[in-house]
């Protein structure tokens, strides 16, 4: 949230609701909803560490706003985040340790196998494939939602032809779990 | 339950004359009643196309059976299937089959040629489901001169043209871009609404969650299928962003 609040100030100073505003228009249909007290917290964090400073303004008959701004600090705050590289995106191995303790599992829970790891990983990832599709059809090229509507899109494809390459390589997974006899010995 | 459209049963098909033998479909059943939307995907040489030229009547199993409408097909002679097929079906093959020496248009009235509907009527026809598929302006150009994925276009309008009872279709979207891709499934969705049954074949998971039901094949086996027609409800969009920290 730190750095989005930046951004949102580096298009000019604001206060609390014109920032929630703004926020509420790039992400809105994208999960944002971000509540005004998030925001508060937030510039009040940023205020502590002199990132944001504010001038307080006389709302006429309404109470006194605070208007906030980004301190030089806080330029370099986001100017540093913004030339440091993004995140990779790399894989969550959750779907990958259940596969394994699935099959490790296999005589002490003979109802679970790999094979129903895959089957409903699989059911969730198109189900999530289908409702992203959807989801495309209202957003616009170019919005943030669009944008993320698609990397989630690639991403879900890249997971199920993945699937499909651990499906093929069950056999050689279940070969290789011979360590039930070296126990026994 | 009724009888559905298309079934098959046990299917199996060895191709001789390689090297060695190679089994590509082993005991393959699959039923696709009135209405249904099935997507069959898995890895490249996995026996989706062997599959799909068998539910279509281009091939024989060597064990198994095929009913299409009721009626048996895989024991029918060349010229029965031939003419089942033409009734019932419409096929997309994966490397197309265009008649080079006809014209784009030509090729999609061929089939309503064959149903004996007169050359003006099926000359609209044609060039509406050409429009629909964005390659109106194509209809007087030979295949020859179209890129690959006109090509592809043009090949899925000659196999819906005549509305058949089942759409057979091996990678209608294989050599499309993404924006030409969401034409092609926007036609396969219309069509779906009007009750058309459709077997598709591909490789594109995006284009395989449009079905109703998706198949999973492997090693000429289906690994795996999976319903899609219930509803999800879940409100992934949402859960996408963290932008906590
Ligand atoms: N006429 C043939 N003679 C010999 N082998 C064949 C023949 N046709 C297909 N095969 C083999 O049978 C297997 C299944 O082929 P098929 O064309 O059904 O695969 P596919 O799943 O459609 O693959 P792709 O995704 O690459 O189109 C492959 O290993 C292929 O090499
Ligand atoms: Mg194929």
């Amino acid at each position: 949230m730190k750095h989005v609040v930046l951004g949102l100030l580096a298009a000019g100073p604001a206060h609390g609701y014109e920032l929630r505003r703004r926020y509420d228009e790039l992400f809105a249909d994208a999960g944002g909803e971000v509540n005004i007290g998030q925001i508060y917290v937030t510039l009040g964090r940023l205020e502590r560490d002199g990132l944001v400073a504010h001038t307080a303004e006389s709302g006429g008959d309404r109470r006194d706003r605070k208007v906030y701004r980004l301190t030089e600090s806080g330029t370099a705050t986001l100017h540093e985040w913004l030339s440091a590289p993004s995140d990779p995106p790399l894989v969550k191995p959750d779907v990958l340790l259940r596969l394994v303790a699935a099959r490790l599992a296999a005589p002490l829970l003979p109802d679970v196998n790999p094979r129903t790891v895959i089957t409903h990983h699989r059911q969730r990832c198109l189900e999530a494939l289908r409702e992203l599709d959807r989801q495309a059809a209202r957003t616009t090229a170019g919005s943030v939602s669009g944008l993320l509507v698609q990397a989630s899109a690639l991403h879900l494809q890249a997971e199920l032809r993945w699937l499909e390459a651990c499906q093929q390589q069950l056999a050689q997974i279940e070969l290789k779990t011979s360590w039930k006899e070296n126990g026994d010995e | 339950m009724s009888e559905p459209l298309l079934r098959a049963r046990d299917l199996s098909r060895t191709y001789h004359g390689g090297v060695r033998d190679f089994a590509a479909l082993r005991d393959v059943s699959i039923e696709v009643a009135a209405g249904d939307w099935v997507a069959v995907t898995g890895p490249s040489g996995c026996g989706k196309s062997t599959l799909l030229h068998l539910l279509g009547g281009l091939d024989r199993p060597d064990r198994g059976e095929v009913w299409l409408a009721g009626q048996r097909l895989d024991t029918r002679s060349e010229s029965e299937r031939a003419l089942l097929r033409r009734r019932h079906l419409g096929f997309v093959f994966q490397f197309l089959n265009l008649v080079p020496t006809m014209t784009v248009a030509g090729n999609v009235e061929l089939p309503l040629v064959l149903q004996g509907i007169g050359r003006r009527d099926a000359r609209r026809r044609a060039l509406e489901t050409l429009d629909e598929l964005g390659v109106a302006d194509t209809a007087d150009a030979a295949p020859a001169e179209l890129s690959g994925g006109q090509q592809q276009r043009v090949a899925l309008a000659r196999a819906v043209v005549h509305r058949p009872d089942v759409l057979l279709a091996d990678e209608p979207t294989g050599a499309l871009d993404s924006a030409a891709a969401e034409t092609v499934l926007d036609l396969l969705r219309r069509r779906h609404e009007d009750g058309q049954s459709i077997v598709l074949v591909t490789h594109d998971h995006r284009v395989a969650a449009a079905a109703d039901r998706v198949v999973t094949m492997l090693d000429g086996q289906i690994a795996d299928e999976r319903d899609l027609s219930g509803p999800t409800g879940r409100p992934t969009l949402r859960n996408l962003i963290n932008l906590e920290g």
